[in-house]
Order: C-alpha cells, then structure tokens, then sequence
C-alpha cells in the first residue's frame, strides 16, 4: 500500500502545517460538513370507523423510524436531490451518515418503497434540516454532529423559512408550543427518554407529517399557489361566475416546488393552522338582532375587538339541520327538530369528530348542565326500548329526575334544559362508536372564577343571578350521590365544570364545541345579558388560560349562532331558488377521483335499525344571516390584524370547510377529500352539474357555492350583493371591502 | 584486533542506519462497521505518545489521501493538527496527541488547502471530555453515492461506551529487501579489505 504513495517533502508538509497554523486559529477546517442520526417520527395507526362499538378502534401512535429513505445534501437548497449532491439511505433501524463537503441542509426523500415502523409507507413524503440545526448540532466541523430529520425538524426549517426567525427562534418555538424541552424537540422520538414528553412529540409528529404528506401530493400532482391558497378560480376560471375580481393569473398560475408546498400545507386555502378552536354556539338570533344591541355589550366588544362575517347564513331551519350541518357539512335533509334518530346517520359517513380522530387531532364537546349520571356509556341505552327520547343513562340523558334538583332561582331542573338536539356530535353512528364519543362529552359552566381562581365580574353592570343558575345544584346532587365523571371512565368526581378543569392542566381539544344550555344560549332567554354573561365567563376563562397566553400557540375563539330568525334562505351550499329536484345526496369522490351520488339518505336509519325517511332531496334553504365572530390570541398578543370585516357569503357548510382547513383534515388539491357539502365549490359544481342538478338554474353561482372564509374573493366595484328575499339590510351590499384582510390571519 | 575493530565499527554503523528507521511507524484503526484506516508517519516515541510526526502517510479502505487540489485548483496538503478538548476546536498551538493507547489520540489527520479551508480527506481521532469519545475519517471527493458496502467513504465510530474499535500503533518493520545488498556490500568490503592485507602481507 505504502509503495503506491508518493512521499511529501518534508518541506512542503513544513510550509504546509506553518501555514495552517497561522490561519487556524479557531477552526480552519469549517468548509464542510458530517452528520449522522435517524429518520424518525411516529408511525400512526388510524382508528377504524364503524357504526357499533364492536367493529371500532381507536387510534395509535408509537414512535418510529423510516427505513429506505433517501437522505442527502441539498446543495442548491431546492429539496430534491440533484446529480452530483451526496446522499445515502437509511439503513433498516433509520439512521444514516453523510459527509459533504460543503455545508448545506439535509433533505429525507421518503419514497413508497420506505417503510415506516415496518409498515410501507403509502404516499411519498419529504422531511428537511436547515443548515442551521446542522450547525448548532456541530461541535467542532470536522466532526460528526448528530442530526436527526424528523417532521418537526421539517416544521422548524418552514418556520425559519416563513416566519423571519433565526433556527434557534423557531426551535424554541415550536418545543414552546408543544410543551417539550428545546433539547428533546428536534430528537427522534425513538431516541427521546423523557417519556412525560413523547406524547407530545409523537402527537406533533403525527401532525405535521400529515401536512407534509400533502405537500408531497401538491408537488406531485403540479397544484398551483392559487388552488391551494384558495382563489376558487385557480387553476380554471369558474366560466359561470363573471363576478370574481381576483381572477386566477400571475403567481397563482405556478405550480409548487416542495418547499412552497410545505408553506401553503399550513396553510390551507389561505386558512393557518390553529392549534386549539373554541366554538361557543348560540341560538336562534339573526345578526340584525344582536348586532350592536346594547343587552349583550360583551358579545358585541368581542366582536369589534377580533373579526366580523357580515353574510354568515344559517342552512336550516329549525335548529337541528344546523347542527348536523356544524358537525359534518351537510344536514342529511332535516327540516324538523327530532326528525332524525340519534345515533341515526349510518353507514360510516364523513364527519368533523372521525376527521379529526383520523389526523391525529382532538375534539371535545362542552355542554351546559348536563346531568350527572352514574351510567356512562358509549351506546344509547334507549335501543332497548326503541325510543330514541328515552333514553335512560350517562351522556344520552337528559334529565332523569327533574322534580329532584332545584336551581338558584328556585325552579326545578327541566329536563330540556339541555337540549341534545345542540350537540353536533350525536347524529353519527360511527362517531358514537368510537371509544374517545364518551371521553370527549363534558361539561361546562358558566358561572365561577377564571382558571387562576379569580372572579369573573360582569363588565357591564350587576352579574345576572341566574347564569348557570343550574350548575351548583347539579354539582351537589353529583357530590350527593357520589356520581364520578364518564369522561373518567368513571373514575374521578363528577365535575359540572370540566372545562375550567382542562384548560388549567391543558386537557382542551384542539377542537371545542361549547353548548350553552338553553337558558344561556338566547334560546328561551332571548337577547339578555344572561347569555352575554355566559359567553363572558366562559370566554375569560379561555383567555385566563395558560394556552391562550401563550403566543408560540394559535388560539381562536368562535361565537356563532346556529341560525338567524329572518328569512327562510341560504347560500352556500344550497340553490336557494329551487326546491324539491335534488337527487339522493351528498356527492362523493373515490380516491381513484371517481364521483358519483352518495348511497345516501336510504341508508340512513334510526339508531334501532327501524327505516327512517330522510328529506334530502327536497334540500332545506336555511334561515338567513347570522351572527360568527371569531377573536384569536394572535390578535390579541401578538401583530395579527383584527377589527376588520369580511362580506363574502359564507354558511355553516363554509365554516365547516374552514375549519377542515384550520386542522388540516382535507386536501384542497383534491376538493373531493372535503366532506359532504362543504366540498361544493364553484369549480366543484361546475365540473359536476350533471349529478348536481339543484344547482342548475343559479342566479349566481358564487352566492350557491362554499369557500373557505379566506376573504379571498373580490367583488368588484359596483356589484349588487344577492340579498335573499326578506332578508334584513347586510352592513355592506355593494362592491368590494375596505380591505380584503383574512379574519383568521396570523400577520 | 584491528580488523575486530573495524568490522565492529562498520557493524554499529549498519545497526545505527536500523535504529533510525525504528522511527517510521504504522498505524491503523479498524472501524465498527469494518472500514479501515492505515498509515504511517516518522516521528519519536517519547512514552507512549509520538511527537514530531513528519512524512504521513494515510488511506480509507486502501483509497490514499493522497493530496491534490481542492475544488477551485489548489493544492491540498495532508497535515496533522492538534485538538484543544475545551473548545472543541482544532487550534494553532495545540500540539496533537497521537499515542499508542486509543483513548489518549487528540489528533485530525487532514488533506486541505488551508487558505481555502477546503478539505479533501479527513481522519480524527478525539477523545474530549464533553463531546465524548469520536473517531470519524471521510473522504470528501466522493461527491456522490457513499452507501452500500465498500463503496462507503464515511466511517464514524462514536464511543460513549468508552469502547474503540481496534487501534494499533507499532514501529514499521525493517525493510529487509533493502538492508540485504548494503549488508552485503559492507560484507564484501570488509572481504575485499582483508584479502587485500593478506595479499600484502
């Protein structure tokens, strides 16, 4: 070996090392870069979705790492590996080691023939380490610094790229915001030992390689920035709609490179990814009627404080088509409370509560009053009888013994205090399966002190008396009787407030339903400050929580009703103008992008197996303009904008298709993969008229189809703003907005 | 007697030129994975630690370090430098330490141009108190695929278990075919010399 090499001249080496010397006086060896470690993240099992508990499962997750995956320097800083830039491949326990010799971020190509945990991975995904994280791993240059390539690595190396922060900014941010320590943040979760951290980790994880995913399919598909920041005429103008003064041209009109994709996958159609959503729900009041109505002061200074929808439809009528429309995008044909059975929507149907589960996510509903029972329980005790309405325990219950507990007031506890009906989670046989149904049904008060035990004091004069008059009442009977909470699976005190509970120790949903009980809600109290004191209360709770103090996390505070009482109109998702010639409903697409008409409303049956006669094709045409609000902490704490005000058309179908945005639930390269109705855009409509016959015959097309509520439509100068008949004057009818500022913006 | 003495003289000579060879030693370090380093250097051994190490000579899985230009034409050159374990860093004015015992080596091995920075083949050998125990050696000029076996150019053992790979540092064998023909000529002298003295006798 030695006889092959021609030996240096003591000389040269001599002249050589004085001069290295002279120049190295830290480290003149930095032109150049070593790493190993893994490629890891969590492997997520999805839960299986069926209509009896027996046939579902719940999710899993586990920590894992991905084998065969292409890992290399990304020279030229494109995420694609080139010719020429120095890659290798995990070996089967995940890790990798590369040198380069220059310094540049590293790049995880997880093709379909890579594995996750062992399993094949199925859709193709790209995870990303700025240089950096690759530096500050670095001890000395010429030595290897252990760097692991992990979705949340992916997110940091997007934050830095998005958000003006140094790496370091973005690290902490993110361990910040997840609840970890900065060390462990980046670590793969396989190698992290704190294990009070890795259900945070692996939970973010799950997340973000979702999202990442998609942004593999945008690239791979050749989406463009309009489609998926939601100019609804991207890539092909909407040829019906005339109105649209934001047409699809310029940048919208590019197709994304990976690292743009992995921008607008947090940010779907516009809409940035929030990581805790409060819905407080409201009843029965048109936006005429609460707007600036001096009974509720407080409502109304959380409306001017954050954003305003001023075309906000309900889409039906009376409460119960809107809930179903809250909770899956479409309200299966109810026109009628108590029309549908509970658990009555059958046959595994698309929902926000199974979306959720599926991505990894959570989701609570919070309900006022509800009443303590000993039984709770995942089925619907009134299958045994057939009767729906009777059902005789645990969350189905509303009031077995209502001469038993008298409230403040005086009055005894009604057993429609609760109304079910307002609880959007209900209707779906598969939803109700799932074990989480029982552990995600809680409570909420509306009366008590802030997360820190302060008092909360009506702002606006003497605190109405009887705002959750029920609660203490309901609280003893359970400490009476010794009740524990189902939610516990029985195995901790019932509690009338679980809410404030959670949002001290962080327990919230990232998704949150608030139902107030009927005497909160406006619905037998009308515009009261009854209603206004509740929605305080509960609100200052929110914001007295560590969550919403936190700005590293993105919070948003929705206060909506679930229909006005004006015109018996809609929009957004319904033809308004025709009645009666919908087919059986809603439309579907197959992944292989087949569309076609659901098996729909005659699968639909009550939750005893009896038929049950949906409605659908005669459709339901809401009850016009509603009040939605929303108020984040990034306006709050931070530079996001707010006051502002959004008068495009939008309806509970719309919210819903934001909200899939928000969470990440769908892909908006693919508008199919939003469920039920909120998949209804313009484009969507246009391309489907044949199996969409209710749309045919629209006075205008933009008014008939959902969006999300991005603000991204333009009205031009001038245009008369549909207003269905009977409805009330809207603030602003014609031409554009003062400004087209997206409510739920971040900056 | 003064032929004893002469042929002594000359003897102590060709053991003198033996001894100065002793300072040319191999060394080599056998990684985890089996990826090997080999080489040599001239230097003496003082302890167990070898100092004014000069004429290295250096190859990953039989690939030289061979020197010669960096990326834009310079010449590289193949040097040793020491590691000073606080900072971290390979700094001017830390002598490096290449010792017998593996867990005493503090040195980089390095071809590069060092105006540019610019590197071309690497073998450290660190035992720092923070970092832990590393001993890594690339071969930068592989710009492209390093995996799959011997094709590999990377080599790291990290060893935080206090457990090295195998590391051996010893005196290069005399090199026999070339001491032979001047052991034989001095035999031949020495010969020539005494047939000469009996011929004049």
């Amino acid at each position: 070996m030695h006889s092959t090499i021609k030996p240096l001249r003591p000389s040269l080496v001599a002249t050589a090392i004085a001069s290295t010397l002279a120049l190295c006086s830290t480290s003149a060896f930095a032109a150049q870069s070593i790493v190993k470690g893994a490629v890891g993240g969590a492997y997520f099992n999805p839960p299986v979705f069926a209509d009896t508990a027996a046939d579902s499962a719940p999710s899993s997750t586990v920590a894992s790492v991905y084998a065969g995956a292409k890992v290399f320097f990304d020279l030229n800083d494109n995420g694609v590996w080139d010719t020429g830039e120095p890659y290798t491949t995990t070996g089967t326990d995940g890790n990798f080691q590369l040198s380069s010799k220059t310094p540049a971020p590293l790049v995880a190509e997880i093709g379909v023939s890579a594995t996750n945990n062992g399993h094949i991975v199925t859709s193709r995904n790209v995870f990303r380490v700025k240089a950096d994280q690759i530096s500050a791993a670095t001890r000395s240059p010429v030595l290897p610094a252990t760097v692991d390539i992990t979705p949340l690595s992916t997110e940091v190396a997007r934050a830095v790229e998005n958000d003006g922060v140094t790496f370091a900014q973005a690290r902490d941010s993110l361990a910040q915001r997840i609840g970890v320590s900065a060390n462990d943040v980046l670590v793969a979760p396989t190698k992290v030992t704190n294990t009070a951290e890795l259900p945070a980790l692996l939970k973010e994880s799950v997340i973000d390689a979702g999202r990442f995913e998609l942004a593999a399919k945008f690239v791979d598909r050749g989406n463009t920035v309009g489609e998926l920041r939601g100019n609804f005429d991207c890539p092909a103008v909407a040829a019906s709609d005339a109105t649209n003064a934001n047409p699809c041209t310029g940048d919208d009109l590019k197709t994304v490179d990976i690292k743009a994709a992995q921008q607008l996958a947090m940010n779907l159609e516009g809409m940035p990814r929030y990581d805790y959503v409060f819905v407080i729900i409201e009843e029965n009041e048109s936006l005429v009627s609460v707007k600036d109505n001096p009974n509720i002061p407080y409502i109304n200074a959380f409306l001017n404080n954050g954003g305003q929808y001023y075309n906000y439809y309900s889409t039906g009528h009376p409460s119960e088509p809107n809930y179903l429309a809250l909770g899956s995008g479409d309200d299966w044909g109810q026109t009628a409370d108590g029309a549908l059975p509970y658990p009555g929507v059958t046959g595994v149907r698309d929902n926000v509560w199974n979306a959720i589960d599926k991505k990894g996510l959570s989701w609570r509903v919070y309900e006022g009053s509800l009443y303590p029972s000993p039984e709770g329980d995942q089925s619907n005790p009134g299958v045994t009888t057939g009767n729906w309405k009777e059902a005789t325990g645990g969350l189905w219950f509303n009031n077995p013994a209502n001469k038993t507990i008298v409230g403040a007031d005086g009055k005894t506890y009604g057993g429609t205090t609760r109304a079910f009906r307002h609880n959007p989670a209900i209707w779906f046989a598969d939803a109700t399966a799932q074990p989480d149904f029982v552990l995600n049904s809680r409570s909420v008060s509306g009366t008590g002190t802030d997360v820190n035990g302060n008092p909360i004091a009506y702002s606006y004069g003497p605190t109405p008396i009887s705002s959750g008059d029920w609660d203490a009442a309901l609280q003893s009977y359970a400490l009476t009787n010794n009740i524990n909470s189902w939610w516990t699976n029985n195995t901790k005190p019932w509690n009338q407030d679980q809410f404030k509970l959670d949002l001290q120790t962080g327990d919230v949903g990232n998704y949150n339903f608030i139902v107030p009980d009927v005497n909160d809600d406006m619905h037998d109290t009308g515009v009261t400050s009854r209603a206004d004191y509740w929605a305080q209360n509960v609100i200052t709770k929110i914001q007295s929580s560590a969550i919403w103090k936190d700005p590293t996390k993105r919070v948003a505070i929705v206060i909506t009703f679930d229909e006005g009482e004006s015109a018996q109109t809609a929009c957004c998702g319904w033809n308004p103008l025709r009645t009666g010639d919908a087919p059986a409903q809603p439309v579907t697409v197959a992944a292989d992008g087949t569309v076609s008409v659901a098996p729909g409303v005659s699968e639909i049956t009550s939750f005893d197996g009896s038929p049950y006669v949906s409605p659908y094709a005669k459709g339901n045409h809401g009850h016009g303009v509603t009040l939605f609000g929303v108020l984040t902490n990034q306006q709050v704490l931070a530079t996001a904008p707010h006051g502002h005000y959004d008068t495009d058309y939008y309806s509970h179908f719309s919210f819903v298709r934001t909200l899939q945005d928000i969470l990440g639930l769908a892909d908006p390269g693919q508008p199919g993969t939003y469920m039920n109705r909120s998949k209804y855009t313009e484009s969507f409509i246009e391309q489907n008229a044949t199996l969409l016959p209710e749309f045919a015959g629209s006075a205008n097309p933009h008014f008939d189809a959902v969006r999300a509520m991005n603000h991204v439509y333009q009205f031009p100068g001038g245009v008369a703003r549909i207003n269905a008949a009977g409805a009330p004057p809207l603030p602003v009818t014609t031409g554009p907005d003062v400004d087209q500022v997206n409510l739920w913006a971040i900056k | 007697m003064k032929f004893l003495i002469k042929t002594a003289a000359i003897a102590a000579a060709l053991s003198a030129s033996v001894t100065a060879s002793a300072t040319t030693f191999d060394f080599s370090y056998t990684f985890s994975d089996g990826q090997q380093i080999a080489g040599s250097l001239d230097g003496a051994l003082s302890g167990t630690t070898i100092t004014d190490i000069r004429d290295l000579q250096v190859s990953l899985n039989g690939i030289a370090f061979a020197g010669g230009t960096d990326g834009a034409g310079n010449a590289t050159t193949l040097g040793i430098y020491g590691y000073n374990t606080t900072t971290g860093l390979f700094e001017s004015g830390v002598a490096p330490v290449l010792s017998t015992v593996a867990a005493q080596n503090n040195f980089i091995i390095e071809d590069l141009n060092p105006a540019a920075g610019s590197t071309n083949y690497e073998f450290a050998f660190v035992n720092d108190p923070t970092f832990g125990a590393t001993i890594v050696a690339a071969n930068f000029l592989h710009s492209d695929s390093f995996s799959g076996p011997g094709s590999t150019q990377l080599a790291i053992d990290p060893n935080n278990s206090g457990v090295y790979g195998s590391w051996t540092v010893k005196p290069a064998p005399v090199p026999l075919p070339a001491a032979f023909p001047l052991l034989a000529s001095g035999l031949g002298l020495l010969g020539g010399v005494a047939r000469r003295r009996r011929a004049a006798k």
